[in-house]
């Protein structure tokens, strides 16, 4: 069983960063760690670039011990384990790159939609829910309160 | 003894028995996976009628075919038969018909499991259609969002039977994620290492894992929405700190992975019937297997994908997208592996290639369209119309229709015994391949063109309706071929001419018997060391119906298959597999009373028929478990093995190793939905937290240590009956304790559930607490049992350490919940 799972190792490093990247996304925008500044950056992108580039750098690790680890009994067993790594190494830089290109905690959301969930304000709409079955070829509205949603 | 004595023999031991109880008492792969497939294929016949109901609404505007309130119900329950009652069953069909074949078994590893697991997918599965005939179905669509769901907007049972119908045949999901990945881990062929696995297996391996791990959030999501419907407790009510939006990220936690949960096995028979379609081998078996592995894991990170448009924040988009992209890579490496097969070998354009072309040019056109709507902005635009319902379609019938047709023009020789008509298949073919495209292509379009999707019907002036009208002329192309392929199979079983065995030469190892299969699969077990051991040995087929093989004398009417080494397939010890019962059938028809006591709420029935489920898994366990040492057996060819219930690591250990997995699962769920809402809901600080005393906490802790420590005793070796006995008494008595202090705890500390979203979820962690050491302390007092009736001994120790593995895991997540209610709570 160890075996199997170190072929999949690599790739379960990468959804434990991304895991831990959302988490903190989403607890950063509650607490609003984007309004403290730290220098060049905001809190929040400091403390998610960290997290991104600690997640980088133990798949890396990984990825070099895998590497560096003698063949075994099964070489396709030995590739698979690489190849992994490898993957999850990638996935990792590729899944952090928002970090450093986008906006922190801004949401936007399509009319007829719940919007503000992530947001560090913590504000719902109330909807009124059109249901088909109320009368055919109505059209019913949707209230959401004011400045509850961002309409760019 | 010679071939035909001996296929009598087997024959005799592994056959249903004679009349209906024969037929609801069998449980032998072959049956159940063909009633799998025969029933899903039904419940595919009923979608498809309602999709046609659906395109005949549409096909003109402002039509009067149907009222607005039966389309909700139509679509609806298109949707979720099309999922939960086709797809996912019609998997578990192939992969129990097909996995002891493939891998040179006799059965799976829990057959008992198997047909337990087909009548809960049958009484689930009914429960729902039923409730179509009887015009109170589901009508909140196949996703059943919160608040639209809820009791305010759906105040009948429409939604309930979703909640529980689906939550039925879940169970049946839950079971054969289990029982395929012991099957494919430990019931090979000897020596068959698992580097030269077919690659079918793997996928299922890796499609059995994605199930065990995806589908818990769904039965999470389902149970909590019942909960808050029934007990009006506001896990997604938002005045009072909930959130509609946490039962998004629960369904989509499931509803991603669900789609390549759906297209791996499809893509595995792809990987099956291409490379003897193409007369070659498959190309780059090592990068698929890394592709499929790395799809898997991938396919969890892009749940939130489908809630672009819900006010995310922009980061947290970034995060999904990218993700997203990412997934096309793995499937893109399959798609260039079959590709360069087909360009290594020498096509034959029969009639599963014919399919498998269909599923190129189909599943390539929806992958497109995914890499679309996996970019934010281009989601924004097509959100929530009919370019989404098409592409989803593209993907689903390119990525698991057509791979299904061409495993079913492929095998159907292998079930039914006989040759397939050409002709007829390929009228089916062209019909569906033209017909589809007509009906999605055309949905594309007029999705671009701004249709929503699921709306009952549209003004003439939106310039939608010669789109509609082709993409209805489409679907009824479309059902004929449907029609033509079901007319195909019905003349191949009743008219087909004989088939010879292996008609395809395929090399693998289920064309290494009788056609129609015999009900014991091989009369004696082969000696796997290749890829292809039909390709490397012709004459296997006839080599193991003379007994050269293992297992080949048939003894003490057992039913007898070999277990091995989880990669090298170095042969471990003989599996005694259980004989036909009635209990599965029993088991199912009491979680069903369960299951449909909450439906009426009649609340006071469920308990009752919940400890006749017990009862059944007990008597179930006493019967199937051994009673005395057998030492050493011989298992043919020169070697000698003991008995599964004498040997470490057996199926039954697994098996509760992997539901732990499962169940734990459920668990972070629930804890992260816990975490989610503290994080993200409004109305949270709560106005009212558990009550932070830590005696009742403290003495459930030091209890279930003190249970953990006497489980491990028990299943200490060596160990006389009384130490055993003693050690269980004690164990019995903490976890009781432990329950005890639980239930104080749920009764004095915990606010009234249906106050705050905060305290029903913490209601919820002591619940889910206390099941759990109650179920621990049943397996404890059964353990405890079996040890007085002398039916434990040194070498058999295995239901001792399965009753201290959930022990274990009962004390840890009493823990956990203590930690995240309590600490907080004295924090504050």
């Amino acid at each position: 069983m160890s075996a199997l799972l170190r072929v999949l190792a690599g790739l379960i490093g990468w959804a434990a960063g991304f895991s831990i990247l959302y988490g903190l996304h989403g607890i950063a925008c509650a607490r609003g760690w984007s309004a403290v500044d730290v220098g060049l950056l905001d809190l929040q992108r400091l403390v998610l670039g960290l997290a991104w580039l600690g997640g980088v750098a133990a798949i890396a690790v990984w990825t070099l011990v895998t590497w560096r680890t003698p063949p075994g009994a099964m070489p396709l067993l030995d590739r698979l384990a690489l190849g992994s790594a490898i993957a999850g190494l990638f996935a990792m830089i590729v899944s952090g790159v928002p970090i450093v290109m986008t906006d922190p905690c801004r949401g936007d959301s399509a009319p007829g939609t719940v919007a503000g969930a992530g947001c560090c304000e913590k504000t719902q709409p109330t909807l009124s829910v059109p249901r088909a079955a109320d009368a055919p070829g109505k059209v019913l509205p949707v209230h959401f309160p004011a400045d509850s949603v961002d309409h760019d | 003894m010679t071939a035909l004595r001996r296929h009598r023999a087997l024959h005799a031991i592994w056959d249903r028995g004679p009349g209906w109880r024969g037929a609801l008492a069998t449980v032998n792969h072959t049956d159940i996976g063909r009633r799998f497939i025969v029933t899903a294929f039904v419940f595919f016949c009923i979608g498809g009628v309602l999709a046609m109901l659906i395109r005949t609404q549409l096909a003109t505007p402002g039509s009067a075919f149907v009222g607005p309130a039966i389309y909700n119900q139509i679509f609806t329950m298109h949707g979720s038969i099309m999922m939960f009652l086709f797809a996912i069953p019609m998997i578990e069909g192939l992969a129990f018909y097909m996995l002891p074949k493939l891998l040179g078994g006799r059965d799976m590893a829990y057959p008992r499991l198997s047909a337990f697991g087909y009548w809960c997918y049958l009484f689930g599965g009914t429960i729902l259609v039923l409730a179509l005939l009887f015009g109170v179905a589901p009508d909140g669509g196949w996703f059943m969002y919160t608040p639209l769901s809820s009791k305010t907007y759906t105040p009948g049972i429409n939604a309930d039977i979703w909640l529980i119908g689906v939550t039925f045949v879940e169970v049946s999901a839950m079971a054969a994620a289990i029982e395929i990945m012991v099957s494919v881990l430990k019931l090979r062929a000897p020596g068959l290492r698992i580097d030269q696995m077919p690659l079918f297996a793997w996928y299922l391996l890796v499609t059995a894992l994605m199930m065990l791990i995806g589908f818990p959030p769904l039965i999470l999501g389902s149970i909590l929405l019942e909960i808050e419907r029934a007990f009006d407790w506001p896990f997604f009510d938002p005045n009072r700190g909930g959130d509609p939006l946490l039962w998004q990220h629960l369904f989509w936690l499931f509803g991603h992975p669900e789609v390549y949960i759906i297209f791996l096995p499809a893509a595995g028979v792809v990987s099956t019937v291409l490379p003897v379609m193409a007369r070659s081998r498959i190309v780059g078996y090592g990068w698929i297997i890394a592709a499929i592995l790395a799809l898997a894991i991938l396919s969890f990170g892009l749940w939130v994908h489908h809630m672009f448009a819900t006010g995310i924040p922009h980061m947290a988009l970034g995060f999904f997208s990218a993700a997203s992209a990412l997934v096309a890579i793995p499937t893109g490496i399959q798609i260039f592996a079959w590709i360069g097969t087909i360009w290594a070998g020498r096509p034959e354009l029969k009639l599963p290639m014919l399919h498998i072309f269909g599923f190129f040019v189909v599943f390539i056109i929806g992958g497109l369209t995914g890499v679309m709507l996996a970019m934010v902005p281009f989601n924004w635009q097509a959100h929530d119309t009919a370019f989404v319902t098409a592409h989803l379609h593209y993907v689903l019938v390119g990525g698991f229709i057509f791979p299904m047709l061409a495993g079913a023009a492929y095998w159907l020789p292998h079930f039914t015994g006989r040759r397939p008509i050409e002709r007829l298949g390929k009228a089916a073919f062209w019909l569906i391949f033209i017909g589809f495209n007509l009906t999605f292509f055309m949905m594309h379009m007029v999705g671009l063109l701004g249709q929503p999707r699921r709306v009952y019907s549209y003004p003439e002036a939106m310039g939608w309706t010669w789109y509609n009208l082709l993409a209805s002329f489409g679907s009824f192309i479309m059902a004929f071929g449907f029609a033509l392929f079901a007319l195909d199979v019905a003349m191949q079983v009743f008219l087909g001419r004989r088939s010879q065995r292996n008609p395809w030469r395929a090399g693998t190892l289920e064309w290494a018997m009788l056609l129609p299969p015999p009900t014991y699969n091989f009369a004696s077990l082969p000696r796997v060391a290749d890829h292809d051991p039909l390709a490397a040995d012709p004459d296997l087929a006839t080599a193991l119906a003379r007994g050269e093989g293992y297992l080949a004398e048939p003894r003490h009417g057992w039913r007898e298959t070999l277990a091995g080494d989880m990669l090298t397939g170095r042969p471990e010890y003989i599996v005694l597999l259980p004989g036909n019962s009635l209990l599965p059938l029993v088991m199912a028809i009491m979680t069903g009373g369960f299951f449909l006591s909450i439906l009426g709420g009649v609340y006071v029935l469920a308990p009752v028929f919940l400890v006749a489920v017990a009862a059944c898994g007990w008597r179930w366990a006493w019967r199937v478990g051994q009673r005395e040492d057998l030492g050493a057996i011989d298992a043919g060819c020169d070697l000698v093995l003991p008995i599964h219930g004498e040997a470490p690591g057996s199926p039954g250990y697994w098996g509760s190793v992997l539901a732990i997995v499962a169940d734990g699962t459920l668990f972070a769920t629930l804890v992260f939905g816990y975490a989610y809402l503290w994080t993200i809901a409004s109305g949270w600080p709560p106005p009212q937290l558990i009550a932070a005393t830590p005696f009742a906490a403290g003495l459930s802790v030091i209890a279930l240590a003190a249970a953990s420590l006497a489980g491990r005793r028990a299943g200490a070796v060596p160990a006389t009956a009384a130490t055993r006995r003693i050690a269980l008494g004690i164990g019995s008595a903490a976890q009781l304790a432990a329950l005890a202090a639980l239930v104080f705890e749920i009764a004095t500390a915990v606010p009234p559930p249906a106050s705050h979203a905060y305290a029903a979820t913490v209601m919820v962690l002591f619940a889910y607490a206390a099941v759990h050491v109650a179920l621990a302390l049943l397996l404890m007092v059964f353990a405890w049992n079996r040890v007085g009736a002398g039916f434990v001994s040194d070498r058999r120790t295995a239901e001792l350490r399965v009753a201290a593995m959930w022990q274990d895991y009962a004390a840890v997540v009493t823990l956990v919940v203590l930690l995240v209610t309590k600490v907080p709570a004295m924090l504050s």
